[in-house]
């Protein structure tokens, strides 16, 4: 049996289709509430506009992954992303224990958690691979760039301008790199 | 582990391995963990990177938008919402907003007068050089410059980088790559015709430092404060290009 789909996936489809109208919707009904939170945990007016802009990316990015549905109103599911990326942020910032006060209250909100949580794990872990992706040289970001997107490895050795053998050998030496790096991050302990 | 066990996972993940190795390597990984982390780790890898390089066009346009409208919704500059309502508040006698008012412009000139040039802030800001990674093989003639020149050029001096990649070129003067990067510490050392031929001559051709060619063409004459130029050269860059949003970014500063 298919998870019902929530009446307010106009939301999430507003974000998938850069609706500017739909988009405007969501801002003139939730941006206050997440002003109010970010304002009553040490952040100003500033920091919650970038929160709220940061979580409507993140929410599409999950989104647009295959199998994505939202099975919990979007208030909460937006608000519970939003507070989790402020937690992070002021625990950043404080770089000690940090305590939040909610200024929202939602019922039954085992669905709109797992969604955040979620959103919010696929969001930092998309970040770690990015990060130590783009510290690897420019001849390895593009030789993986390559390679993965969908050219065999004859055609990136052409395209390249080296041999095959040798592309092979380096893509494998970029990837021992980036793995290496991951492998020895806190992030990637912290982040499973 | 060896890069030969990664070629093999990359293979596998390819759907390349021959049936043998396959169900070889997929025995290994039941009994080897830390091989099934690695080959975890590797198939994690490129189905986010993957998905995140496909995601850029659509994230682009989004965040352009949530700008936008966001920029309406919020409060901007209200300061910590904790100091708002019971925050001070002081007031100042005339003598002391005249001589504040003084002090401001001063301070407004003295940074007006004192910036450097709006191109060369610009330049400051997106000019940074990929690192060098030449591809090395030591049957070749002039591969020790290259390799040194490697070396010379991530060591940011580009005078001795210009050299060994001439002398270089001397032997493999259709090495794209090694002429984009002598390109570059032509631009460092504002050596600015020599580095915009280079650039120019890559750069209108289908070689894979095209893109990277143009845009430090871009740059060469926005050092130079030839802002039409650098805008024609910004405007030809393609969206598939590693380059586009950083492109699109010093378009809107322009």
């Amino acid at each position: 049996m298919s998870i019902p789909m929530h009446p307010d996936s106009r939301y999430i489809q507003a974000l998938l289709d850069n609706d500017n109208r739909g988009i405007s919707d969501i801002y003139t009904r939730f941006a206050a509430r997440i002003e109010r939170f970010v304002c009553a945990n040490s952040g100003s007016a500033d920091d919650a506009r970038d929160v709220f802009q940061e979580a409507l990316l993140a929410i599409a990015q999950q989104a647009r992954r295959p199998g994505f549905v939202l099975t919990c109103p979007f208030e909460a599911y937006l608000y519970l992303v939003c507070r989790g990326k402020w937690f992070n942020e002021i625990k950043r910032r404080k770089r000690s224990a940090v305590t939040i006060s909610d200024t929202e209250r939602f019922n039954d909100t085992e669905q709109a958690d797992a969604l955040a949580e979620s959103v919010l794990l696929d969001e930092a872990r998309n970040k770690m691979f990015r990060v130590f992706f783009d510290k690897l040289s420019e001849g390895c970001r593009a030789l993986l760039k390559l390679s993965w997107t969908g050219l065999s490895m004859q055609e990136v050795s052409d395209h390249l301008g080296v041999t095959y053998g040798y592309a092979r050998k380096r893509k494998s030496e970029c990837i021992a790199q980036l793995t290496e790096w991951i492998q020895a991050s806190p992030e990637y302990s912290s982040l499973k | 582990m060896a890069t030969e066990l990664y070629t093999k996972i990359e293979d596998y993940l390819d759907g390349v391995l021959g049936e043998q190795e396959r169900l070889a390597l997929e025995a290994d990984a039941r009994t080897d963990p830390a091989l099934a982390e690695t080959l975890s780790l590797v198939q994690e890898a490129r189905q986010r990177l993957v998905a995140q390089w496909a995601d850029e066009p659509a994230d682009t346009a989004l965040l352009e938008t949530l700008k936008q409208v966001g920029a309406t919704h919020f409060k901007s500059g209200s300061g910590s919402g904790q100091s708002g309502a019971g925050g001070r508040m002081f007031r100042l006698a005339p003598t002391w907003w005249a001589a504040a008012a003084a002090l401001a412009a001063t301070v407004v000139a003295a940074w007006f007068f004192l910036r450097p040039p709006a191109n060369e802030r610009l330049y400051a800001q997106y000019g940074a050089f990929p690192e060098a990674d030449f591809t090395v093989r030591g049957d070749e003639a002039g591969a020790g410059d290259l390799s040194a020149a490697e070396a010379t050029f991530n060591r940011k001096e580009y005078a001795e980088a210009l050299r060994q990649l001439t002398a270089y070129l001397g032997n493999k003067p259709d090495d794209a790559q090694a002429r984009l990067y002598a390109g570059l510490c032509h631009l460092d050392l504002q050596q600015y015709e020599e580095a915009a031929a280079i650039f120019q001559q890559i750069g209108s051709s289908t070689n894979v430092w095209a893109d990277e060619a143009n845009w430090f063409l871009a740059l060469a004459y926005l050092r130079q404060d030839k802002r039409a130029d650098c805008r024609r050269i910004l405007e030809q860059i393609r969206s598939e290009s590693g380059r586009y949003e950083q492109a699109t970014a010093l378009l809107k500063e322009l």
